[in-house]
């Protein structure tokens, strides 16, 4: 390595983000060269004294609360919908007639029964969540598995992500759309290696 | 780009910021808190007011907000988030120096300057005053190389400037706090090549 090309890699050589197949070459130079020892111990002083100077440290929630003021004064124009196919539209409209027709009876059972003697109706690990796109699963997945891995096996079993993950790695999934089955969904996840939970979320 | 396991935090911020593009306010607020001690530290570098910082922050975090639905991945969410600060505090900082350059000129005007004031400064003050005297694409090329140690491939990324003119800035960085620390303090080394 000439002196030019060791005079360049220096302040990435102190920060210590020099190529590794760099590094070698370099040392060997700084060995033979007392200028740019010199140079690294300069440079090694200004990062210090950039680095030590003392911080005032400022909490972030006013400024976020300004921020979401802002945001809230300003929504976002509507973001496209991806693009619904006519079955996906059937779904819907039987969706919202059963909606309908379930605060129907959940207002005539109200009505009926005294207070406190509603029933909540009984759920099974298999049975389908309620509200259609509501979150319905928690997951855990192994740390190895990938971004990209992780994203497919979404995609494949049409789930999206509502909260998480939390420091232990849960994730709290939802359908991705008010046709798609969470219990198929399930079955989708359980079926992945990398899938170490994935269990229905108790209503 | 190396594949992120889910541990990572690169792999958390992509999650976040895919939850952001569907309009989750906790994913965001969680986003915004992951990143503002390291912007609030950086930008309070460059000014020492928190008006500053705050104002390119949360003008940074709402291009995030309203963008999150076109990033596409083909960087790490760092490097996007970082670059969006950087355009910003690029352009305030351009927007300070003529303030204060007007400020200057007209306390000349009324007071003379003390020559002899730099002496009395501790060795963060002088080395603050060398980096307040680079041009600003050197000054953030080198905060960004030794206060937040990106390599000189990131910085790139962050500014979108080749990596030449990153080494560039970084090599007319140095060679001016040569010519300025020396006067000031003492710290510059003999002359490079």
């Amino acid at each position: 390595m000439n002196h030019k090309h060791a005079w360049e890699l220096i302040p990435w050589y102190v920060n210590g983000t020099v190529a590794d197949s760099k590094r070698d070459g370099l040392l060997f130079h700084l060995e033979h060269c007392s200028q740019c020892r010199d140079e690294v111990e300069a440079q090694r002083a200004l990062m210090q004294g950039m680095k030590t100077r003392q911080q005032v440290e400022v909490m972030p929630h006013a400024s976020l609360q300004k921020l979401m003021t802002r945001i809230e004064a300003d929504p976002l124009p509507q973001r496209p919908a991806a693009p619904r196919s006519p079955r996906t539209l059937r779904w819907l409209t039987a969706a919202v007639v059963l909606q309908a027709l379930m605060l129907g009876a959940l207002a005539t059972l109200l009505l009926r029964s005294p207070r406190g003697e509603v029933q909540a109706p009984y759920q099974t690990v298999s049975s389908p969540a309620t509200t259609p796109g509501a979150a319905s699963v928690r997951a855990v997945f192994s740390p190895d598995m990938t971004l990209g891995e992780l994203q497919a096996l979404l995609e494949r079993a049409h789930l999206r992500i509502v909260n998480g993950p939390t420091p232990e790695g849960v994730y709290t999934l939802a359908t991705s759309s008010t046709g798609d089955d969470p219990k198929q969904a399930l079955l989708t996840l359980r079926a992945h290696p990398a899938a170490r939970f994935a269990e229905p979320i108790g209503r | 780009m190396p594949r992120p396991s889910l541990q990572s935090s690169e792999a958390r911020e992509a999650l976040l910021l895919q939850r952001v593009a569907d309009g989750d306010r906790q994913a965001f607020e969680e986003l915004y808190t992951t990143y503002h001690r390291r912007l609030s530290r950086f930008l309070m570098r460059l000014a020492p007011r928190y008006d500053f910082a705050e104002e390119i922050i949360n003008d940074t975090f709402w291009v995030v907000w309203r963008k999150a639905g076109e990033f596409r991945g083909a960087s790490r969410v760092s490097t996007w988030i970082m670059g969006i600060a950087y355009r910003r505090a690029l352009r305030a900082l351009r927007d300070e120096r003529q303030i204060a350059a007007t400020d200057r000129r007209m306390s000349e005007e009324s007071t003379p300057d003390s020559e002899d004031s730099a002496a009395r400064d501790d060795l963060h003050d002088w080395i603050s005053r060398g980096l307040a005297e680079l041009p600003e694409e050197q000054r953030l090329t080198l905060e960004m190389a030794y206060f937040l140690g990106y390599s000189c491939e990131e910085i790139s990324a962050i500014t979108g400037s080749p990596v030449g003119t990153i080494k560039a800035r970084m090599f007319h960085a140095r060679e001016k706090l040569r010519l300025s620390l020396p006067s000031l303090g003492g710290l510059g080394p003999r002359s490079p090549l």
